[in-house]
């Protein structure tokens, strides 16, 4: 082999390192992506942080953003898509049905597209569950269908029983979209919950997992369980776009 | 300190979503029993536990705008109003976080000042999620607390980062020529823990430990 050659072959090996690995970075699933729920929710939540998020968010084909009401506004602003949610009473359930009722209304009149609410978890665990019913009725009954409300059954605290109870009383209602669960140091969710719920229910409802999806790896079992939406904190990871 | 003094400066706290109607009634059974302050716990269980405390001097902490904080200020007048209707006694909200770090001073001086007004003669608690603020974002809050006319500014939801005793005894000294308190929450498991604090200058305890500190007390 020649200098020349070989010098030639050095290069174009490197070249293909490069690219790969450029590729790597930017290449993201589509088809996670599109599915991506992202929420800039924690309470530490500066209007520089909103905006870092924002502008990393708006490189993506996402699905929708999650925020608290104080920084609606600002959302609707900074974010290229108009999905926006509200969360109600997000991440514990223990608001009274006044105030989740107040809250959705908010998110009606400032024109989100979502809500995702928290039943009454203290309720459901002692089987009142016409307590559960009645304060998810008067959320439902005040987004006016107006937006989607998207209930959490918060399925790493709850028997199997307790999620068969909570996803039915929602159906009754007119709620068919389902939050697996609220992320935070509340539990993960695992693919036999999204299994479970679509093996009752069919396509009845959509579910959205959240909690416990770190990764692309995970986000694709979960959406190959039959996950419609992913929500993460770590949503870059999750949609491939870093490792 | 006596046993109990310390009891009366407890809040009994249970904000967790997995527990049913009896763990809760046992909860106020206790604090009726030791004689603690409140029991604090989510709006939504307020006039469930009004009628369980009936009859004793154990007031209701209602947990407000839990646990980010990140509301308009009309949002949280409107359920602290909510929660007064519904009986508690006393109110304690987190601020907003973001703001603070923001330096939007406004914005917290406004929410704190009509809260306080919708407050009443209730008893008002701010709390600054310390886990998240530096030393002088810290005596910020507490000095916006103070001004504002706050009962307590508490240091944390519970749900983050523990706070320290070190923490607590700047909140004391930034505080110790007004009105104010300050009430520590988060991680205060024992009788140890609780003496730390009560030392730090802590005049009111938010802990689900409340009956291991009172039956480790050593007066």
């Amino acid at each position: 082999m020649s200098i020349e050659k070989f010098v030639n072959l050095i290069l174009s090996t490197l070249l293909l390192y490069v690219i790969i690995k450029e590729r790597r970075c930017t290449m993201t699933d589509k088809d996670i992506e599109k599915r991506l729920i992202a929420a800039p929710i924690e309470p530490e939540m500066t209007e520089k942080k909103i905006r870092e998020f924002a502008s990393e968010l708006n490189k993506y084909d996402y699905y929708s953003v999650i925020v608290d009401e104080y920084n609606l506004d600002l959302t609707f602003q900074l974010f290229k898509k108009n999905r926006v949610g509200l969360i109600v009473s997000y991440p514990l359930g223990g608001m009274t049905t006044e105030t989740k009722v107040r809250l959705t209304e908010i998110a009606v009149k400032k024109g989100c597209s979502e809500i995702n609410v928290c039943p009454n978890y203290n309720a459901l665990k002692s089987g009142d569950f016409k307590t559960v019913k009645n304060d998810l009725k008067a959320v439902f009954k005040a987004a006016n269908g107006k937006l989607d409300v998207v209930a959490v059954p918060q399925v790493s605290l709850m028997t199997l029983e307790e999620i068969k109870k909570i996803c039915d009383i929602c159906l009754e209602i007119g709620i068919y979209m389902f939050k697996t669960n609220s992320g935070m140091n509340l539990g993960k969710s695992e693919l036999e919950h999204i299994q479970y719920m679509r093996r009752l229910y069919g396509d009845r409802i959509k579910i959205e997992v959240s909690g416990g999806v770190r990764n692309l790896e995970q986000a694709q079992a979960f959406v190959k369980a039959s996950a419609d939406r992913v929500h993460s904190s770590t949503w870059k990871q999750v949609i491939g776009a870093e490792d | 300190m006596k046993k109990e003094e310390v009891a009366s400066i407890i809040d009994h706290t249970i904000l967790k979503p997995e527990v049913d109607y009896h763990y809760l009634e046992a909860v106020c059974f206790e604090a009726v029993k030791y004689s603690f302050a409140t029991v604090a716990i989510h709006p939504s269980n307020i006039r469930l536990v009004k009628k369980w405390l009936e009859g004793s001097n154990v007031g209701v902490t209602a947990a407000l705008a839990f646990p980010f904080g990140s509301w308009s200020a009309e949002m949280k007048v409107f359920e602290v109003q909510d929660a007064i209707k519904k009986g508690a006694t006393d109110c304690d909200f987190v601020i907003n976080i973001g703001a603070l770090k923001d330096k939007k001073y406004d914005v917290i001086k406004k929410e704190m000042e009509l809260i306080r007004k919708a407050c009443k003669n209730k008893i008002a608690k701010s709390i600054i999620e310390v886990g998240f603020l530096n030393e002088y974002e810290i005596v910020k809050a507490c000095e916006l607390g103070a001004n504002a006319g706050m009962d307590f500014v508490k240091t944390s939801t519970g749900f983050f980062d523990k706070p320290t005793p070190a923490i607590a005894k700047i909140m004391f000294e930034t505080l110790k020529n007004t009105s104010t308190r300050v009430k520590v929450a988060g991680g205060i498991k024992n009788a140890d823990d609780a003496k730390k604090m009560i030392d730090a200058g802590a005049k009111r305890l938010g802990t689900s430990s409340g009956v291991e500190i009172i039956q480790g007390w050593k007066e």
